[in-house]
Order: structure tokens, then sequence, then C-alpha cells
């Protein structure tokens, strides 16, 4: 955030630039033409109309459209390729990227630069809308990135960052690619206040990325919402994970993270809400889990972690595992399921509430036992392991169930 | 229309239909259907998604267990009358399609009556999902009709009637609880294979079983497993699936129908 | 005119009809005689399409075969053994039930119902009735529609005596009407009494078909009872127990 403010400080330097006018009956009908005569550091205003790409920016420029001008890559290559310091991109259609099995064609890709700002800009029918390659301190905002992908092979990602850092992204519609956002090799970033619905693949995908911080977007409808792997002090709070639906799909995805926070989020009508993979000493807290299938799958080689004061409204499974002794902790969480009874009146229940059902654990394992969902003879074991708890570890408990839901105090 | 009206099979259908809403046996079945899915709905509150599982299983616990046991009582109660019947100049298909309509329309109506009062009770998930509310009462018409046929074909096979009632009580514990076993058996067993086309037939092997996918189904609780890709959603899922299981349901309506109407037409009264 | 043609009956592999021969003509009082399991029971169902009996046989009535046909039971009456009528269903609809599937008013409906003093009951349902007063009914079933055949099974077995004494005038009756009566019986009086020809029909084999009158001239005998006896003892000399 510091360094950013920075480069917001810096920003006045920019008046003194000049400014050409591109459009159709000035005296620079092209952008390129344009581009060529710009010195660094330049205003380049374009004026509505389709103008043709692939377009190369070699020097900090500040390309603004006006009244949406269409940039068309007629499916060859990158639409705009940058590979200038401080360059602006703002207020244009860009379409119809390249698209090719080696080549990974954008509709922006910039790359080896520092401080980008991409802004308010529409992305159609690009393979990758935003490719960021070694970029360090890019703004991308306000853009409505809509994809073509139909298939995983084929099909980019709508905002890539690859060995980058200090990327922001804010404020973007992301939809319809593979992964909505992707992050790979790319710390300290900020993601937020995006909507990322319909991507194949994930929402928002990211590896070893340590330090991001994701906040207050929303991630609908994906296959899975958001997979976070191998990354260390994230932070996530107030995202909506909706309706990811399907035999492999997940609201969030973790594997091997850890020391990071999950805060405040909410979790809806997915297959499962959170499957964690690996995880160490994640703290879970004032998350509303409602409506899925699984609110929490925790495999056993997660430890440390901590779930409390969260809210598990009416999902079929509450939580799963496959360890007999977890090694994490579930404290003062509302549970909709819960039955006991709070005779000293301390808003916790007396009888801890045990949130794993042995169902659960076998349909993870053999799929076609949804066929049995809700069968007499499904809940009659059920109703024994409760008694006779057998199967499921007997210390996944919660030993101090909230009576009521809580509501979230962030 | 008249000429309908007054045909055999009408006129015995009429005769059997009131001669069952007197019956006090189903009286006790409509309020059974009253108390139960009050008492479910009322625990349940806190939870419609656990509610309508419960109230789908009471559907699929009563209404099989009654339409078996109370069918092949009055159907086999019913021979030395139908001795009568027969030798009137009607014929034993009028006698016996007249029995099963009427009798199968007492059951349907004390079920629905039953349901439709609790319901105003339940005006939670009534709200939550007409839809799938209206379904369960489809599917618990046409499992009514369903056990009714196979009750009266055993009533026609069987040679003691004294066995009638064993029987009863034995194909009841196998549809509801039985065949789950061995479908979790095999499950369980073949884990390793791919399963789904298995599974989805056996699945039309068992109406009850059929009756309750389509149910969970509708209500999107298998969707949210994970499923909505998968075969079930594919083949039972959508129209088309209404379309599979409801013919399904059809064929396990009128198969025994059919061969007890066969037998009962060589039986000896 | 019924004619039955080898007429045979296996439950399983028990055999109760054994080719059975027999023609009742019209206007006849006919008697079946026989003994407990004899078979009379399963030779009137096989009449009346409730048993089906075995393939090889034949019965022609009206000079047409009726195995498994429908539309000559609207010329037949039929009085069951121990009827048992739907609990909860009412006399006057099953009266109303009858004329409707039958597709006929019970032209003897209100003579019947009066002379059998059913009125007193007409409104209650069967399970409330006694047995003497199921049996009524009954007798009002067979014989409030104009049939030509009426056929009764064991028809006074279990009646109180004022009724049988009316059921027996009603039956000679309908023969003076030119109708047929084909009964079945165990009690020799009772054939004596009223039968204008018998079959004897033991262990599904008929014996010999006769006027009752006829076999008692023939043995010189002042009963029926004491003519079969005879008449047994000198077909079947191992026999001794009709």
């Amino acid at each position: 955030m510091k360094w950013f403010l920075l480069f917001f400080l810096l920003f006045p330097a920019f008046a003194r630039a000049a400014t050409i006018e591109v459009c159709k009956t000035c005296e620079v009908q092209a952008i390129d033409d344009a581009i060529a005569r710009a010195k660094a550091g330049d205003i380049v205003k374009v004026q509505s109309g389709i103008y043709a790409g692939p377009l190369f920016i070699d020097k900090p420029l500040h390309l603004i459209g006006i009244g949406r001008p269409v940039i068309d890559g007629l499916h060859k290559e990158h639409v705009f390729y940058l590979r200038a310091d401080d360059t602006t991109i703002e207020g244009f259609v860009i379409q119809n990227s390249g698209s090719s099995y080696i080549s990974e064609y954008a509709g922006i890709r910039v790359e080896e630069a520092k401080g980008c700002r991409l802004l308010n800009n529409i992305f159609e029918n690009n393979t990758y809308s935003i490719y960021l390659a070694k970029v360090d301190g890019c703004l991308v905002a306000q853009n409505q990135i809509t994809g073509n992908a139909k298939d995983e092979v084929l099909s980019g990602n709508g905002v890539h960052a690859w060995y980058s850092s200090h990327i922001v992204i804010r404020q973007n519609d992301v939809q319809r690619h593979r992964d909505g956002l992707y992050l790979e090799f790319t710390p300290d970033s900020l993601v937020e206040e995006n909507v990322i619905s319909h991507n194949l693949r994930y929402g928002l995908h990211f590896m070893y990325s340590p330090g991001n911080r994701y906040f207050k977007n929303i991630f609908a409808e994906n296959q899975t919402g958001v997979a976070v792997m191998y990354s260390k002090n994230v932070e996530m709070l107030q995202n909506r994970f909706e309706k990811s639906w399907g035999r492999v799909s997940y609201g969030l995805l973790l594997k091997d993270i850890s020391d990071s926070r999950i805060f405040g989020n909410r979790f809806s009508k997915n297959t499962v809400g959170i499957f964690a993979d690996g995880i160490t000493r994640i703290l879970f807290e004032q998350n509303d889990f409602k409506n899925n299938g699984w609110a929490v799958n925790i495999l056993g080689n997660s430890e440390e972690n901590i779930f409390s004061k969260n809210n598990f409204y009416e999902n079929y499974f509450d939580v799963a595992t496959n360890t007999m002794s977890p090694l994490n902790t579930f404290a003062d969480n509302y549970w909709s399921g819960y039955r006991g009874y709070d005779l000293d009146r301390d808003g916790r229940g007396d009888v801890p509430f045990r949130p794993m059902k042995i169902f659960g654990l076998w349909i993870s394992r053999y799929p076609e036992l949804v066929s049995l969902l809700a069968s007499p003879v499904i809940e009659f074991l059920e109703m024994a392991e409760k008694v006779f708890p057998v199967l499921t570890p007997k210390s996944l408990e919660d030993k101090t169930p909230s009576m009521k839901p809580l509501t979230a105090k962030l | 229309m008249k000429k309908i009206f007054n045909s055999p099979v009408v006129t015995i259908a009429l005769f059997e239909f009131r001669e069952n809403i007197r019956n006090k046996w189903l009286l006790i079945y409509g309020l059974s259907f009253l108390i139960f899915s009050g008492i479910l709905t009322y625990i349940g509150t806190g939870d419609p998604l656990q509610a309508s599982a419960s109230l789908l299983n009471l559907v699929l616990l009563l209404v099989p267990l009654f339409s078996l046991v109370f069918g092949s009582i009055s159907f086999s109660e019913a021979l030395p009358f139908h001795e009568i019947l027969v030798a009137l100049p009607i014929s034993r298909r009028d006698i016996f399609l007249g029995k099963w309509i009427g009798l199968g329309t007492g059951l349907v109506l004390s079920f629905l009556l039953g349901m439709g009062a609790g319901s105003l009770i339940q005006f939670n998930i009534a709200q939550q999902g007409f839809g799938s509310y209206l379904l369960l009462l489809c599917l618990g018409c046409c499992l009514t009709f369903i056990f009714l046929s196979i009750s009266f074909y055993v009533v026609t096979l069987a040679r003691k009637k004294e066995l009638i009632f064993g029987w009863m009580l034995l194909l009841w514990f196998f549809f509801f609880v039985l065949f789950d076993v061995l479908v979790f058996g095999v499950v369980l067993l073949f884990g390793d294979y791919p399963l789904e086309i298995p599974v989805l037939i056996l699945m039309l092997l068992n109406p009850i079983d059929l009756a309750r996918v389509m149910l969970l189904l509708k209500i999107d609780l298998a969707a949210m497993m994970g499923y909505s890709g998968a075969l079930f959603q594919k083949y039972l899922g959508n129209t088309l699936g209404l379309f599979i299981g409801g013919g399904a349901l059809a064929l396990w309506t009128l198969l025994p129908a059919w061969l007890g109407l066969r037998t009962f037409q060589k039986k000896d009264l | 005119m019924i004619t039955i043609q080898s007429l045979s009956k296996h439950y399983g592999r028990q055999k109760v009809l054994d080719g059975v021969d027999l023609t009742v003509s019209d206007g006849v009082l006919f008697a079946l005689l026989g003994p407990n399991g004899s078979g009379k029971t399963t030779l009137l169902k096989s009449l009346l399409g409730i048993v089906a009996p075995d393939p090889s046989g034949e019965i022609i009535f009206n000079n047409r075969s009726i195995l498994g046909k429908k539309s000559y039971k609207r010329h037949v009456g039929y009085m069951p053994q121990n009827p048992k009528f739907p609990p909860h269903l009412k006399v006057r609809e099953l009266v109303t039930l009858f004329e409707k599937l039958r597709q006929k008013k019970g032209v003897h409906k209100e003579k019947l119902a009066a002379d059998l003093q059913i009125d007193r009951f007409w409104h209650k349902p069967f399970g409330e009735l006694s047995g003497g007063m199921s049996q009524k009914v009954n007798i009002l079933l067979c014989f409030m529609f104009e049939t030509s055949l009426l056929i009764l099974d064991e028809p006074t077995l279990g009646l109180d005596p004022s009724i049988t004494f009316y059921l027996k005038q009603l039956m000679r009756e309908k023969k003076t009407e030119g109708k047929t009566v084909l009964f079945t019986s165990h009690v020799m009086a009772e054939v004596e009494e009223i039968a204008d020809r018998m079959a004897l029909l033991v262990e599904g084999k008929i014996y010999t078909v006769i006027a009752p009158q006829e076999m008692m001239r023939q043995r010189k005998s002042k009963t029926l009872e004491e003519a079969l006896h005879l008449f047994w003892n000198k077909t079947n000399p191992d026999e001794k127990n009709i």
C-alpha cells in the first residue's frame, strides 16, 4: 500500500506532458503512428472508432480512449504489447487476441515493466485478457473482462500475473475465462471488490504468492471459487463464495497454506465450502457457511487450525475429515444442527456438538452413495455412529457451541 | 359419458371407493399423515432441508407399507365377494380393475387429505419449494398404486391366505431397508469401478429409491452434493429425467397390475 | 338345456371332478346329490365361470359353449353357499350394485323383499346383519332377476325353517314358470321332496341320473335314503358310508 501512495504522489509529473489526438479525421489516424511520434510520458487520446491491433508500446505513455474506441487484435498475437514503465491504458474496448497452443496471447500483455495502470477497459474474446509478466506495481481496476473459454486447454485467464509483485486488482468484473484471476509467484498484492463468475476452472487461483490480501470479492458459479496453493500470510476477508457446484467444486480450495486468516467470508451453495489439504495455523473466524454440501472438508494433514465463531447454517454435512485424530480446534461456533441445551444460560450449549457425520465420510470416498442420500438405512447407521462412535473421530467436536447465530463484528 | 359412468369398471370402482372411505383404517392412515407431518415440521423448523428429508421418509415409509398391507388384506378378504361378482355377466378384468382403481383412489385421497392438512401447519416448506412439495405428493400417489399393484399380484399368486400378511411385511422390508443395504454393500465392494450406471439401474429397480432420488434431485440436495454434472442429474434431474423416472414408476405400477390381472383371470375362486 | 361333457377339474394333483357327463333339460328342478367334498360346488362353479375346469371338458348352455364366456350369465341367477358381503356395504346399495352390473331391473325385488321382510334392515350395512338376514339377501339377489337358469349351492343349509319352506316354494314356482333350477344338497329328504331329477355325485364321478321317485320305485323303498343305500351297496359293495 505504501508503495502505491508513492506512485500517486508522483502523478502530477504527467501534467507537463504533450497530448496527441488520434481519430479518423485527425492528423494522426493510426495509434501506432501516434505511439511512434510520442515522447516518453506523453498522452495519446484516441477518439471512438475501430482501430486495428496489434499495438506495441515501448515507452512510457498514457493511452486514453475517448468514447470507447475499439482495438481489434484481428486474432493475431497480443492486442496491446507493453514493455515500458509507467504506462496507462484506459477507456478502450480490447478484443480478439490471437489464440495459439504455443504462445499465450493476451488483450494486454505487460512484460518487464514497472507501474502500469489498466483502467476501465472492456475486454472481449481474448485468450488471456491481461497478462502481467515480471511486472512490479500495476493497478488493474474497473475493467469488464469477458473471455471466450470453452475448454481448459485452449483458453487463458482473465488477469494473469506471473513473477510480478505489488499488483492491485480492484473492482473488475471477470467472467468466462479459464481462471478468472491467476497469480503465480506474485507476492504482496491486493485483490478487492471484484466480481468473478462463470470461469471454467477457478475464480481466483494463486500459487507461491505470500502476503496477499483478498477483500470483499464475489466468486460465483465458478467451477471452484478460489484455489490457494503453497502460500503464507494470506488474508481473505469478507469475500463471498457462491454456487460452485460439481464433483470437484469447492468454494475455497486451500492447499499447503500456513499462517493465514480467513475472516468474515460467506460460503453458500457450494458442493464443498472449504476444502483444506495440508494447512497449518490458519484462523477461520466469523465466516458464514450456508446450504453447502459440505461446509468444511479438512484433511488429516492439517494441524493447529482454529475454527471459531463461525455460523454453520443448514449444510448437509458440516465438517468432514479423513483422520481419526484431527489436530484442529472448533470452538464457539453456531451450528444449526445442534440440538443441545443451555442450562447455565451462558449462551453456549452444555453438550458438545460433533459436526461430523459418517455418511459424509463415505460419500466423499464413494460418490455413488449419493443415491442413498436420506435413506433410512443411512440415517440408522448415522444414529448408531452417534451413540457408539467407531469411524468418526471423537475429538472432532465443538465443546462450546453457540446457541444463537453470531453476528459478524469485524 | 353416461355410458362410461355406467360401465362395470366404474360401477365397481365407485362401490369400492365408497366401501373404503367408510373404513376406519383409511381414516387412521390419513390422520397419521396429518400428525406425523405436523410433528416433523414442528421439530424441524430450524432446518427446512432436514425437515423435507424427514417428510420424504415419512411418505416413503408409510405409503408402501400401508398400501401393501391394506391392499392385500382388502383384496384377499374380498375374494369371496368377487366369486359372487364373477357369476354376474361382467368380466373379471372389470372386477379387478374396478377394485384396483377404487381402492387406490381411496388410499390416495386419504394420503392427500392427511398431508394437505398437515401442509397448513408446514407452510414454511410449502413456501420454500412448492414445486417439490407437489412432486412429493405426486410420488406418494404413484407409490400407492405401485404397492397396491404388487399386493394384488401377490394375493392372486398366494395359495395360503394366512401367509399373505407376512409376505407383505417382508416385501416392504425388502424395498424399504434391505435394498438400500444391498446398494450400500455393492458400492462399498465395487467402489473402485465406475458404478454410476449400475447404481442408476439399481435405483430404477426399486420404486421407493427412485422416488427418493427424484425428489432429492428436485430439491437440489444432490446437486449440492456435487453431482449436478453427473449421471443422476443428467438422467433423472431434468425434465427428461422426470419422464424417465415417471416412466419407470408407471412401469412399476402397470407391470404388477397386469401380471396380477393375468393371474386373476385364470384363478379359481 | 345344459350339457356337460367329460368335465374334469384338478386342484394341483387332487382330482375333484372326474369326467362328468350330464344333461339337464329345461324346466326341471334338478338336484346334485352327494356327500361333502364330492365336487358338487366345483361343478356349479364351473358352470358359472368361477372355477376354470380342465380344458378337456365342455359345457354347452342354450346350444353354445360357455367356458370363458360371460354373456350367458345374464340368464343365470346364483345363490352361493355362505356368501360374504363387504361389511360396510348396505343392503340397498348391494341390490343397486347388482342391478347396475346386470344392467337390469330386479323385477321381483319388491315382492321378495316384502315376503322376506328385508325392508326392516334395508339400510343396514352387512357388518351389522345376522347370518339369517344375510341368507335372506342372498335369496333376494338370486331370485330378483328374471333368469332362465337358477343355480343354488346348498340353499337350505343353515336357514331357519320358515325361510326354508318359502325358498322351496320359490324353487317350485320357478320350475312351473318353465325355468331350470339346479341345486346341490347332501340332504336326501329334501331332494326326495322337491327334485324332479337328481344326479348322484361321489368323488367327482356321476353314478346315476334319475328321478328320485323312480329310484325309490325301483328299489321298492319308502325313502330315498333307503333306496340309495340299496343302490350303493349293489354298485359299490366296498363303499358303505353314504
